[in-house]
Protein backbone atom coordinates (compact mmCIF):
# COMPACT_ATOMS: atom_id res chain seq x y z
CA UNK A 1 0.00 0.00 0.00
CA UNK A 2 1.08 3.55 -0.86
CA UNK A 3 1.78 5.53 2.59
CA UNK A 4 -0.04 8.58 2.69
CA UNK A 5 3.10 11.15 2.92
CA UNK A 6 4.04 9.77 -0.45
CA UNK A 7 1.10 10.47 -2.02
CA UNK A 8 1.22 13.56 -0.59
CA UNK A 9 4.40 14.42 -1.89
CA UNK A 10 3.66 12.89 -5.38
CA UNK A 11 0.20 15.38 -5.31
CA UNK A 12 2.75 18.42 -4.47
CA UNK A 13 5.17 17.30 -7.72
CA UNK A 14 2.76 16.47 -9.80
CA UNK A 15 0.92 19.78 -8.65
CA UNK A 16 3.92 21.95 -9.14
CA UNK A 17 5.03 20.01 -12.37
CA UNK A 18 1.35 21.27 -14.01
CA UNK A 19 2.00 24.51 -12.65
CA UNK A 20 5.35 25.23 -14.60
CA UNK A 21 3.73 23.30 -17.80
CA UNK A 22 0.40 25.88 -17.67
CA UNK A 23 2.79 28.80 -17.39
CA UNK A 24 5.05 27.38 -20.17
CA UNK A 25 3.63 30.05 -22.76
CA UNK A 26 3.14 32.86 -20.24
CA UNK A 27 6.50 32.90 -18.43
CA UNK A 28 10.07 32.94 -20.39
CA UNK A 29 11.71 30.45 -18.58
CA UNK A 30 15.09 30.47 -20.96
CA UNK A 31 17.01 30.91 -17.88
CA UNK A 32 15.57 28.71 -16.36
CA UNK A 33 16.22 25.99 -18.53
CA UNK A 34 19.76 27.49 -19.08
CA UNK A 35 20.04 26.56 -15.62
CA UNK A 36 18.74 23.10 -15.90
CA UNK A 37 21.19 22.43 -18.38
CA UNK A 38 24.10 23.42 -16.44
CA UNK A 39 25.01 19.95 -14.80
CA UNK A 40 24.89 18.00 -17.83
CA UNK A 41 26.83 20.79 -20.12
CA UNK A 42 29.93 19.62 -19.67
CA UNK A 43 29.67 16.19 -20.44
CA UNK A 44 28.25 17.16 -23.41
CA UNK A 45 31.12 19.74 -24.10
CA UNK A 46 33.24 16.91 -23.27
CA UNK A 47 32.01 14.29 -25.40
CA UNK A 48 31.81 17.10 -28.84
CA UNK A 49 35.45 17.49 -28.25
CA UNK A 50 36.22 14.02 -28.37
CA UNK A 51 34.14 13.47 -31.34
CA UNK A 52 35.58 16.65 -33.55
CA UNK A 53 38.69 15.26 -32.91
CA UNK A 54 38.27 11.70 -33.82
CA UNK A 55 36.31 13.20 -36.33
CA UNK A 56 38.53 15.78 -37.89
CA UNK A 57 41.43 13.41 -39.75
CA UNK A 58 38.34 11.72 -41.13
CA UNK A 59 36.68 14.06 -42.33
CA UNK A 60 39.19 16.11 -43.39
CA UNK A 61 40.16 12.57 -45.53
CA UNK A 62 36.71 12.57 -47.11
CA UNK A 63 36.27 16.99 -47.82
CA UNK A 64 39.86 15.97 -49.65
CA UNK A 65 38.37 13.29 -51.51
CA UNK A 66 35.36 15.07 -52.47
CA UNK A 67 36.99 18.12 -53.41
CA UNK A 68 39.02 16.15 -55.74
CA UNK A 69 36.44 14.42 -57.34
CA UNK A 70 34.34 17.36 -57.14
CA UNK A 71 37.30 19.18 -59.12
CA UNK A 72 37.66 16.15 -61.78
CA UNK A 73 33.62 16.20 -62.42
CA UNK A 74 33.57 19.70 -62.87
CA UNK A 75 36.52 19.87 -65.56
CA UNK A 76 34.67 16.29 -67.09
CA UNK A 77 31.19 18.46 -67.42
CA UNK A 78 33.18 22.22 -68.88
CA UNK A 79 35.15 19.37 -71.37
CA UNK A 80 31.41 17.89 -72.54
CA UNK A 81 29.96 21.31 -72.06
CA UNK A 82 32.49 22.69 -74.85
CA UNK A 83 31.64 20.08 -76.59
CA UNK A 84 28.06 20.06 -76.98
CA UNK A 85 28.15 23.49 -77.83
CA UNK A 86 30.69 22.69 -80.57
CA UNK A 87 27.94 19.82 -82.10
CA UNK A 88 25.40 22.28 -81.56
CA UNK A 89 27.38 24.74 -83.34
CA UNK A 90 28.56 22.10 -85.92
CA UNK A 91 24.81 21.14 -86.53
CA UNK A 92 23.30 24.54 -86.80
CA UNK A 93 26.05 25.45 -89.59
CA UNK A 94 25.26 22.39 -91.19
CA UNK A 95 21.79 23.49 -91.44
CA UNK A 96 22.26 26.51 -92.40
CA UNK A 97 24.91 26.04 -95.24
CA UNK A 98 23.90 26.44 -98.65
CA UNK A 99 27.11 23.88 -99.71
CA UNK A 100 26.74 19.99 -99.23
CA UNK A 101 29.50 19.59 -96.25
CA UNK A 102 30.58 16.27 -94.99
CA UNK A 103 31.79 16.70 -91.62
CA UNK A 104 35.65 14.84 -90.76
CA UNK A 105 37.39 14.34 -87.46
CA UNK A 106 41.18 15.24 -87.36
CA UNK A 107 42.94 12.45 -86.61
CA UNK A 108 47.00 14.08 -87.09
CA UNK A 109 48.49 16.55 -88.49
CA UNK A 110 51.75 18.67 -88.20
CA UNK A 111 51.72 20.00 -85.09
CA UNK A 112 55.00 22.14 -85.30
CA UNK A 113 53.77 24.31 -88.20
CA UNK A 114 50.49 23.18 -88.78
CA UNK A 115 50.91 22.82 -92.21
CA UNK A 116 48.51 19.91 -92.86
CA UNK A 117 46.18 17.85 -91.14
CA UNK A 118 44.91 14.33 -91.56
CA UNK A 119 41.55 13.52 -91.54
CA UNK A 120 39.17 10.90 -91.11
CA UNK A 121 37.37 10.70 -94.34
CA UNK A 122 39.22 9.23 -98.07
CA UNK A 123 37.67 8.18 -101.39
CA UNK A 124 35.31 6.06 -99.64
CA UNK A 125 33.35 8.91 -98.59
CA UNK A 126 33.14 10.61 -102.10
CA UNK A 127 36.08 12.97 -101.30
CA UNK A 128 38.61 14.60 -104.18
CA UNK A 129 41.85 16.75 -104.02
CA UNK A 130 40.91 20.38 -104.43
CA UNK A 131 38.05 20.09 -102.87
CA UNK A 132 37.59 23.01 -100.21
CA UNK A 133 37.72 22.52 -96.08
CA UNK A 134 35.96 24.49 -93.70
CA UNK A 135 34.82 24.83 -90.26
CA UNK A 136 32.30 27.48 -88.51
CA UNK A 137 34.35 30.40 -88.20
CA UNK A 138 36.12 30.07 -91.59
CA UNK A 139 38.35 28.48 -94.08
CA UNK A 140 40.71 25.65 -93.15
CA UNK A 141 42.60 24.91 -96.56
CA UNK A 142 41.51 22.64 -99.30
CA UNK A 143 42.31 18.76 -99.68
CA UNK A 144 45.29 17.86 -101.21
CA UNK A 145 45.53 14.34 -101.29
CA UNK A 146 42.94 11.44 -101.35
CA UNK A 147 43.78 8.16 -99.62
CA UNK A 148 40.52 5.47 -98.91
CA UNK A 149 40.46 6.49 -95.65
CA UNK A 150 41.97 9.64 -94.74
CA UNK A 151 42.88 12.65 -96.74
CA UNK A 152 45.44 15.21 -96.62
CA UNK A 153 44.41 18.77 -96.10
CA UNK A 154 46.64 21.84 -97.01
CA UNK A 155 45.65 24.53 -94.51
CA UNK A 156 46.29 28.17 -94.54
CA UNK A 157 49.81 27.80 -92.74
CA UNK A 158 51.04 25.83 -95.97
CA UNK A 159 53.55 27.94 -98.05
CA UNK A 160 51.25 27.02 -101.28
CA UNK A 161 47.94 28.56 -99.61
CA UNK A 162 46.43 30.76 -101.71
CA UNK A 163 43.03 32.41 -102.26
CA UNK A 164 40.69 34.75 -103.81
CA UNK A 165 39.56 37.61 -101.10
CA UNK A 166 37.25 40.15 -101.20
CA UNK A 167 35.62 42.30 -99.18
CA UNK A 168 32.12 42.39 -97.35
CA UNK A 169 30.60 44.76 -99.93
CA UNK A 170 32.26 42.31 -102.88
CA UNK A 171 33.91 46.67 -104.00
CA UNK A 172 37.61 45.03 -104.12
CA UNK A 173 39.26 41.78 -105.44
CA UNK A 174 42.31 40.58 -104.15
CA UNK A 175 44.86 37.24 -103.64
CA UNK A 176 45.71 36.37 -100.15
CA UNK A 177 48.87 34.11 -99.78
CA UNK A 178 50.81 32.45 -96.78
CA UNK A 179 52.88 34.57 -95.00
CA UNK A 180 53.59 33.10 -92.18
CA UNK A 181 52.12 30.44 -89.41
CA UNK A 182 48.89 31.96 -88.62
CA UNK A 183 48.83 34.69 -90.91
CA UNK A 184 48.17 35.26 -94.47
CA UNK A 185 49.40 38.37 -97.06
CA UNK A 186 47.46 40.51 -99.19
CA UNK A 187 49.32 42.01 -101.93
CA UNK A 188 48.60 44.24 -105.40
CA UNK A 189 46.20 46.71 -103.77
CA UNK A 190 44.75 48.66 -105.50
CA UNK A 191 45.11 52.44 -104.44
CA UNK A 192 40.97 52.96 -104.45
CA UNK A 193 40.67 50.06 -101.90
CA UNK A 194 39.87 51.89 -98.19
CA UNK A 195 40.39 48.87 -95.96
CA UNK A 196 40.35 49.34 -92.04
CA UNK A 197 42.19 47.18 -89.43
CA UNK A 198 39.76 44.63 -88.31
CA UNK A 199 37.97 44.20 -91.45
CA UNK A 200 36.72 40.93 -92.56
CA UNK A 201 37.79 39.12 -95.70
CA UNK A 202 35.72 36.80 -97.50
CA UNK A 203 36.51 34.01 -100.75
CA UNK A 204 35.85 35.30 -103.78
CA UNK A 205 35.17 32.55 -105.49
CA UNK A 206 37.22 32.77 -107.74
CA UNK A 207 39.64 29.96 -108.95
CA UNK A 208 36.35 27.74 -108.35
CA UNK A 209 38.09 25.68 -105.31
CA UNK A 210 37.01 27.66 -102.36
CA UNK A 211 33.24 28.65 -102.43
CA UNK A 212 32.56 32.54 -102.08
CA UNK A 213 31.73 34.00 -99.36
CA UNK A 214 33.20 32.30 -96.29
CA UNK A 215 35.39 34.06 -94.23
CA UNK A 216 38.76 34.30 -94.59
CA UNK A 217 40.17 36.43 -91.49
CA UNK A 218 40.50 39.59 -90.49
CA UNK A 219 43.19 42.16 -91.36
CA UNK A 220 45.58 42.65 -88.48
CA UNK A 221 47.24 45.40 -89.82
CA UNK A 222 48.90 47.92 -92.89
CA UNK A 223 52.68 47.23 -94.38
CA UNK A 224 54.84 48.67 -95.95
CA UNK A 225 56.73 46.65 -97.91
CA UNK A 226 60.93 48.00 -99.09
CA UNK A 227 59.70 48.10 -102.71
CA UNK A 228 57.37 50.88 -101.16
CA UNK A 229 53.89 49.19 -101.77
CA UNK A 230 51.76 47.99 -98.83
CA UNK A 231 50.02 44.64 -98.24
CA UNK A 232 47.58 43.58 -95.55
CA UNK A 233 48.85 41.03 -93.09
CA UNK A 234 45.35 38.70 -92.19
CA UNK A 235 45.05 36.65 -89.26
CA UNK A 236 43.03 33.93 -90.40
CA UNK A 237 39.59 33.03 -88.56
CA UNK A 238 40.31 29.43 -88.19
CA UNK A 239 43.07 28.61 -85.66
CA UNK A 240 44.27 24.94 -87.19
CA UNK A 241 46.33 23.82 -83.83
CA UNK A 242 42.34 23.81 -81.89
CA UNK A 243 40.54 21.84 -84.92
CA UNK A 244 38.90 18.73 -83.74
CA UNK A 245 36.49 18.59 -86.77
CA UNK A 246 35.70 20.16 -90.26
CA UNK A 247 33.45 20.31 -93.23
CA UNK A 248 34.38 19.20 -96.20
CA UNK A 249 32.59 21.41 -99.06
CA UNK A 250 31.03 19.39 -102.40
CA UNK A 251 32.66 19.80 -105.12
CA UNK A 252 30.50 21.97 -107.19
CA UNK A 253 30.82 24.84 -110.01
CA UNK A 254 30.23 27.26 -107.63
CA UNK A 255 28.46 30.37 -109.25
CA UNK A 256 31.34 32.95 -110.06
CA UNK A 257 30.20 36.30 -108.90
CA UNK A 258 30.41 38.78 -111.78
CA UNK A 259 32.29 42.00 -110.86
CA UNK A 260 29.64 44.12 -113.12
CA UNK A 261 26.90 42.27 -112.32
CA UNK A 262 26.27 43.89 -109.29
CA UNK A 263 27.74 47.43 -110.38
CA UNK A 264 25.20 49.44 -111.67
CA UNK A 265 27.78 52.32 -112.79
CA UNK A 266 28.56 51.28 -115.70
CA UNK A 267 27.90 52.25 -119.50
CA UNK A 268 27.72 49.88 -122.26
CA UNK A 269 29.59 50.78 -125.78
CA UNK A 270 30.30 48.95 -128.75
CA UNK A 271 33.56 48.58 -131.07
CA UNK A 272 32.04 47.37 -134.32
CA UNK A 273 29.94 44.40 -133.17
CA UNK A 274 31.79 43.59 -130.01
CA UNK A 275 30.01 45.42 -126.99
CA UNK A 276 32.47 46.67 -123.80
CA UNK A 277 31.02 47.76 -120.38
CA UNK A 278 32.96 50.57 -119.11
CA UNK A 279 32.74 51.64 -115.74
CA UNK A 280 31.91 54.84 -114.60
CA UNK A 281 33.85 57.46 -112.29
CA UNK B 1 19.39 -4.69 8.34
CA UNK B 2 20.45 -1.20 9.92
CA UNK B 3 22.63 0.27 6.90
CA UNK B 4 25.69 2.37 7.98
CA UNK B 5 24.72 6.46 7.10
CA UNK B 6 27.82 6.61 5.09
CA UNK B 7 27.60 3.49 2.74
CA UNK B 8 23.83 4.89 2.24
CA UNK B 9 25.04 8.48 1.69
CA UNK B 10 27.47 6.36 -0.88
CA UNK B 11 24.74 4.34 -2.54
CA UNK B 12 22.71 7.66 -3.14
CA UNK B 13 25.71 9.32 -4.67
CA UNK B 14 26.24 6.65 -7.35
CA UNK B 15 22.56 6.46 -7.79
CA UNK B 16 22.87 10.13 -8.50
CA UNK B 17 25.77 9.53 -11.12
CA UNK B 18 24.07 6.92 -12.81
CA UNK B 19 20.89 9.44 -12.64
CA UNK B 20 23.37 11.85 -14.34
CA UNK B 21 24.67 9.51 -17.16
CA UNK B 22 21.25 8.41 -17.99
CA UNK B 23 20.17 11.60 -18.65
CA UNK B 24 24.00 12.55 -20.63
CA UNK B 25 22.80 9.04 -22.77
CA UNK B 26 19.30 10.72 -23.05
CA UNK B 27 19.73 13.87 -24.04
CA UNK B 28 22.98 14.10 -26.50
CA UNK B 29 22.66 13.90 -29.98
CA UNK B 30 23.25 11.73 -31.97
CA UNK B 31 22.41 9.23 -29.41
CA UNK B 32 25.05 7.21 -28.07
CA UNK B 33 22.08 4.05 -27.20
CA UNK B 34 19.98 3.47 -30.75
CA UNK B 35 19.41 1.73 -33.88
CA UNK B 36 19.74 3.63 -36.74
CA UNK B 37 19.23 7.15 -35.00
CA UNK B 38 15.57 6.34 -35.17
CA UNK B 39 15.01 3.71 -32.57
CA UNK B 40 16.06 5.16 -29.37
CA UNK B 41 16.67 3.42 -26.09
CA UNK B 42 14.73 4.76 -23.37
CA UNK B 43 17.70 4.26 -20.63
CA UNK B 44 16.08 7.37 -18.72
CA UNK B 45 13.10 4.46 -18.43
CA UNK B 46 15.10 2.00 -17.39
CA UNK B 47 16.98 4.12 -14.42
CA UNK B 48 13.29 5.57 -13.17
CA UNK B 49 11.99 1.73 -13.37
CA UNK B 50 14.83 0.72 -11.14
CA UNK B 51 14.87 3.63 -8.74
CA UNK B 52 11.31 2.83 -8.32
CA UNK B 53 11.66 -0.61 -7.83
CA UNK B 54 14.97 -0.46 -5.34
CA UNK B 55 14.67 3.16 -3.64
CA UNK B 56 12.46 4.75 -1.11
CA UNK B 57 10.17 7.28 -3.09
CA UNK B 58 11.31 10.82 -0.95
CA UNK B 59 13.87 10.20 -3.02
CA UNK B 60 13.11 9.03 -6.41
CA UNK B 61 10.17 11.24 -6.94
CA UNK B 62 11.97 15.01 -6.08
CA UNK B 63 14.91 13.55 -8.67
CA UNK B 64 12.70 11.92 -11.33
CA UNK B 65 10.94 15.39 -10.69
CA UNK B 66 13.89 17.37 -11.54
CA UNK B 67 15.27 14.89 -14.35
CA UNK B 68 12.08 15.29 -16.30
CA UNK B 69 13.02 19.63 -15.85
CA UNK B 70 16.21 19.04 -17.45
CA UNK B 71 15.17 16.64 -20.21
CA UNK B 72 12.35 19.26 -20.94
CA UNK B 73 15.36 21.99 -21.45
CA UNK B 74 17.41 19.83 -23.44
CA UNK B 75 14.45 18.81 -25.52
CA UNK B 76 13.02 21.85 -26.01
CA UNK B 77 9.88 20.25 -24.99
CA UNK B 78 7.31 22.22 -22.77
CA UNK B 79 8.45 22.49 -19.47
CA UNK B 80 7.02 20.00 -17.00
CA UNK B 81 6.21 17.46 -19.42
CA UNK B 82 8.61 15.09 -18.72
CA UNK B 83 8.22 15.71 -14.87
CA UNK B 84 4.37 14.89 -15.23
CA UNK B 85 5.56 11.74 -17.07
CA UNK B 86 8.08 10.31 -15.14
CA UNK B 87 5.93 11.06 -11.85
CA UNK B 88 2.74 9.63 -12.87
CA UNK B 89 5.00 6.36 -14.44
CA UNK B 90 7.02 6.04 -11.05
CA UNK B 91 3.91 6.35 -8.76
CA UNK B 92 2.44 3.63 -10.79
CA UNK B 93 5.47 1.15 -9.92
CA UNK B 94 5.12 2.06 -6.64
CA UNK B 95 1.70 0.61 -6.28
CA UNK B 96 2.34 -2.66 -8.14
CA UNK B 97 5.75 -3.16 -6.25
CA UNK B 98 4.41 -4.75 -3.68
CA UNK B 99 2.63 -7.09 -5.25
CA UNK B 100 5.62 -8.31 -7.14
CA UNK B 101 8.73 -10.12 -6.84
CA UNK B 102 10.99 -6.98 -7.52
CA UNK B 103 14.17 -9.16 -7.64
CA UNK B 104 13.14 -11.55 -10.52
CA UNK B 105 14.71 -10.97 -13.74
CA UNK B 106 10.84 -11.37 -15.71
CA UNK B 107 9.14 -8.86 -12.96
CA UNK B 108 11.75 -6.48 -13.66
CA UNK B 109 11.19 -6.74 -17.69
CA UNK B 110 7.63 -6.27 -16.83
CA UNK B 111 7.87 -3.10 -15.36
CA UNK B 112 10.36 -1.86 -17.78
CA UNK B 113 8.02 -2.77 -20.38
CA UNK B 114 5.08 -1.01 -18.89
CA UNK B 115 6.99 1.95 -18.03
CA UNK B 116 8.09 2.50 -22.22
CA UNK B 117 5.32 1.49 -23.08
CA UNK B 118 3.68 3.99 -21.17
CA UNK B 119 5.60 7.04 -21.90
CA UNK B 120 6.23 5.93 -25.59
CA UNK B 121 2.02 5.80 -25.73
CA UNK B 122 2.15 9.32 -24.35
CA UNK B 123 4.30 10.50 -26.32
CA UNK B 124 2.70 9.24 -29.38
CA UNK B 125 -0.48 10.68 -28.74
CA UNK B 126 0.99 14.03 -27.72
CA UNK B 127 3.07 14.37 -30.97
CA UNK B 128 1.59 12.74 -34.08
CA UNK B 129 -0.42 15.91 -34.74
CA UNK B 130 3.12 17.18 -35.03
CA UNK B 131 4.78 14.28 -36.93
CA UNK B 132 1.69 12.73 -39.03
CA UNK B 133 3.71 9.63 -39.65
CA UNK B 134 3.05 5.66 -39.22
CA UNK B 135 6.53 4.84 -38.88
CA UNK B 136 7.12 7.12 -36.08
CA UNK B 137 4.08 5.26 -34.27
CA UNK B 138 5.88 1.80 -35.22
CA UNK B 139 9.33 3.26 -33.69
CA UNK B 140 8.12 4.58 -30.94
CA UNK B 141 5.21 1.53 -29.82
CA UNK B 142 7.11 -1.34 -30.62
CA UNK B 143 10.82 -0.74 -31.80
CA UNK B 144 11.55 1.50 -29.04
CA UNK B 145 10.11 -0.96 -26.27
CA UNK B 146 11.46 -3.77 -27.37
CA UNK B 147 15.01 -2.34 -28.09
CA UNK B 148 14.61 -1.31 -24.55
CA UNK B 149 13.90 -4.21 -23.17
CA UNK B 150 16.28 -6.48 -24.72
CA UNK B 151 19.15 -3.69 -23.82
CA UNK B 152 18.16 -4.08 -20.95
CA UNK B 153 18.49 -7.72 -20.38
CA UNK B 154 21.50 -7.48 -22.01
CA UNK B 155 23.00 -5.61 -19.15
CA UNK B 156 21.50 -7.84 -16.21
CA UNK B 157 23.42 -10.29 -18.28
CA UNK B 158 26.70 -9.03 -17.82
CA UNK B 159 26.01 -7.65 -14.55
CA UNK B 160 25.58 -11.40 -13.57
CA UNK B 161 28.63 -12.58 -15.48
CA UNK B 162 30.40 -9.65 -14.05
CA UNK B 163 29.20 -10.61 -10.76
CA UNK B 164 29.50 -14.09 -10.74
CA UNK B 165 33.24 -13.63 -11.98
CA UNK B 166 34.23 -11.27 -8.96
CA UNK B 167 32.63 -13.24 -6.46
CA UNK B 168 34.58 -16.22 -7.60
CA UNK B 169 37.70 -13.98 -8.02
CA UNK B 170 37.06 -12.99 -4.37
CA UNK B 171 36.87 -16.81 -3.09
CA UNK B 172 39.75 -17.99 -4.39
CA UNK B 173 41.27 -15.15 -3.12
CA UNK B 174 39.90 -16.19 0.27
CA UNK B 175 41.30 -19.70 0.03
CA UNK B 176 44.74 -18.75 -0.80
Amino acid sequence: MINKRISNLFIALVFLSTLVLIFNDNIDYRVFRAALRFPINPFIRSMDFITEVIGRDMSEDLLTQYLSESNLEKTHLKYLKRENDLLRSMLEFRSSSEYSLTPAEVIGGNPSNESEIIINRGKKDNLKEGMCVLFLKGIVGKVIECAQNYSIVETHSNMNFKVGVCDKDKKYYMVAYFYSKGLLKVENIQYDVILNEGDSLFTSGFGNIYPPDICVGTIKKTVKSTDGEYFYLISPAENIGALKFVYIAGKQSYSLPSIFSEDANYSEGAIGWYKILRRQR
Amino acid sequence: MVQNPQETEMKYIFWGLIILFAIFVSVIYPPIFSIGGFVRIDILIVALSLFSLYLSPFFTLPVFFFTGLIVDSFYMTPLGYHSLVFLSISYVIFIVKDYIFKEKFLFQILVISMSVLIYRVIDTVIYFPNIKSISHIFYNLFLSPMATVLFYSLIYVLVKILGSAVSKYGKRKQTL
